[in-house]
């Protein structure tokens, strides 16, 4: 018997040089988030693509991080805050469900299974004051996975994806809080990954490193190109321009924060539309 | 110069005598506290020195006016009713801190706060009150007389209760952000959360809370000598009545002498030593002297 097992042809075709490509992980549509009735962000209209890295740009206090919250839910947790608006997670990324598209904005979702296939990358490196084992085996626990050998080896893997492993294969029962920073925020990447997500939300995932362990991470979500959604907000453009395949750029204009301008890296980068995009990307304004 | 901003000479002499008044405060408060403990050292000496020390446990009884000094059926007596209080009372007030910083609605968890502060404000006189009329005949149903230890442990558990409560609510409330949207972000429920990661995070915190309870519940004295019954014997179970230490001075201080009363100073001493110890043993386990 001939093994027939010829993939059908995933996407890697070549995926036209635009964010409108009609293989999308969120659509947000009209969408306005307010904190106690105070609109922080309006008028957002984006697709965000599959399995490409999308970088959120812009100054401080525009919505970056809150709609970035928005994509796991994570704004439940502030107190008096509502989204508004349509925001959709592509049938896609639950594929083997088929219930279609998935509204984020729904009181029904299940946001545990939501944050298990979102995961999501803070500013400062957070990992719990656990031992280094704990900390991976700890989501992988609460999502069900109790075998002893399972959770050993894909303990091992995630160490294993963000390099981690040969640094700490003979102290996994240490204290994760004792690691530097760097190597904290590689084992909360490795928190993310161990849950096997298909999207990962990074705010600013290298911002309070230092210049080498900042490398290292960025090498690292290089590394995961193509296999991972990405969306990451930074403030460090020449970070954008290595990483992003998308770009989105948000600005404040009449108080709230907006989306003023989305397209590829070259065209944001090379050729922005907006004249607030180009002063902001040639850093002259933001 | 016509402005009316004092002058430098002024401001310094001026940051001088608030410096002398601050100085003259900080040496009285530390300098009391160091002639208490001398005071103590000082009265319990002529026992320490005249009574060979072994005595204090191999003597056939307390019977002090005799010339017997055992003590140890009162040490043990203190040490039985703050370990069963204990018990009690850090099950139950990290319960309660838990309660009230991840699952209670925001309004209730600040009733619930109120309340266990106005439990800290009773007078321990009154919670004694309440363990005579209450607890008492209630425990003497089971088995008499219904003073001793179980009694006074209860009694001791509801009062150092809003101490553990209050100190792990604070502990479990500054638990960084950061770690609790962290949680969340990896899909953890309420209560893998508060269990998981706020509990370990929390840890010292609610360790130095439960010392604190601890030392409470050994220097506590009229709650528990008001319901432990005050037989000077070893407790050998729940229905025992005892007398602690601290009983056992108010008791006796008015009308000891000569050796006797020497004997209760040393008594104090032993009482102050075991808060020290525990405070020495929360400090060095605090996270400053164990990380790094």
């Amino acid at each position: 018997m001939t093994t027939q097992l010829s993939p059908p042809a995933i996407a890697e075709t070549q995926t036209p040089d635009s964010v409108s490509t009609p293989d999308w992980a969120f659509r947000a549509t009209d969408l306005r988030i307010a904190y106690e009735g105070k609109t922080v962000l309006q008028d957002v209209d984006l697709n965000i693509a599959r399995r490409r890295i999308t970088a959120l740009i812009g100054p401080s206090g525009c919505g970056k991080t809150t709609f970035l919250q928005s994509l796991n839910r994570l704004t439940d947790m502030i107190p008096r805050c509502t989204v508004d608006g349509s925001l959709l997670l592509s049938e896609q990324v639950f594929k083997e469900q088929g219930f279609g598209d998935l509204d984020l904005g729904s009181p029904e979702l299940d946001v545990v299974r939501l944050r298990r296939r979102v995961g999501m990358i803070f500013q400062r490196p957070n990992p719990f004051p656990l031992s280094i084992r704990r900390n991976l085996e700890l989501p992988l626990r609460e999502h069900g996975v109790k075998d002893p050998e399972l959770l050993r080896r894909r303990i091992e893997k995630s160490l294993r994806d963000v390099g981690l492993w040969d640094e700490v294969a003979d102290r996994l029962e240490q204290t994760a809080t004792a690691l530097s920073g760097g190597q904290q925020q590689r084992l909360c990447l490795a928190r993310a990954l161990v849950l096997e997500p298909e999207i990962l939300l990074m705010d600013e995932p290298t911002s309070a490193l230092d210049p080498l362990a900042a490398a290292v991470v960025e090498d690292l979500i290089q590394s995961l190109r193509d296999r991972y959604t990405i969306v990451i907000v930074t403030h460090n453009l020449a970070q954008a321009r290595r990483l992003a395949d998308d770009v989105a750029v948000f600005w404040v204009r009449e108080g709230t924060g907006r989306v003023i301008e989305t397209g590829t890296v070259a065209q944001i980068f090379d050729r922005p539309q907006d004249p607030d995009t180009e002063a902001y990307v040639r850093g002259l304004r933001g | 110069m016509t402005s009316s901003k004092p002058s430098a000479s002024f401001r310094a002499a001026a940051d001088r005598c608030l410096t002398v008044v601050l100085v003259g405060a900080a040496a009285i408060a530390g300098g009391l506290v160091l002639w208490i403990v001398l005071f103590i050292a000082r009265e319990s000496m002529p026992a320490l020195l005249s009574i060979a020390p072994w005595r204090f446990a191999t003597d056939a009884s307390w019977h002090p006016q005799d010339g017997l000094f055992k003590i140890t059926p009162m040490v043990a007596a203190t040490l039985a009713i703050s370990l069963v209080a204990m018990c009690l009372a850090a099950p139950l007030g990290i319960a309660t801190a838990m309660f009230s910083s991840f699952f209670a609605p925001a309004r209730i968890a600040g009733l619930l706060r109120r309340w266990i502060e106005i439990l800290a404000g009773i007078p321990s006189v009154v919670y004694g009150l309440w363990g005579l009329t209450v607890l008492v005949p209630r425990i003497a149903a089971i088995q008499a007389p219904g003073l001793g230890l179980l009694a006074a442990s209860l009694v001791l558990a509801l009062m150092i209760l809003p101490t553990v409560a209050l100190t792990a609510e604070a502990a479990l409330r500054s638990v960084d952000e950061d770690l609790l949207r962290g949680a969340a972000a990896l899909g953890l429920d309420r209560t893998g959360t508060a269990l998981h990661v706020a509990l370990p995070a929390a840890k010292n915190g609610i360790f130095a809370g439960l010392v604190l309870a601890t030392a409470r519940a050994l220097g506590e004295t009229m709650a528990v000598l008001m319901v432990a019954g005050n037989v000077v014997q070893m407790p050998g179970s729940l229905f025992d009545s005892i007398r602690p230490l601290t009983a056992n001075i108010a008791l006796e201080m008015g009308y000891a002498t000569a050796d006797h009363r020497s004997v209760l100073f040393a008594s104090g001493l032993a009482l102050m030593l075991m808060v020290g110890l525990l405070v020495a043993l929360s400090t060095m386990s605090s996270p400053e002297a164990t990380d790094g």
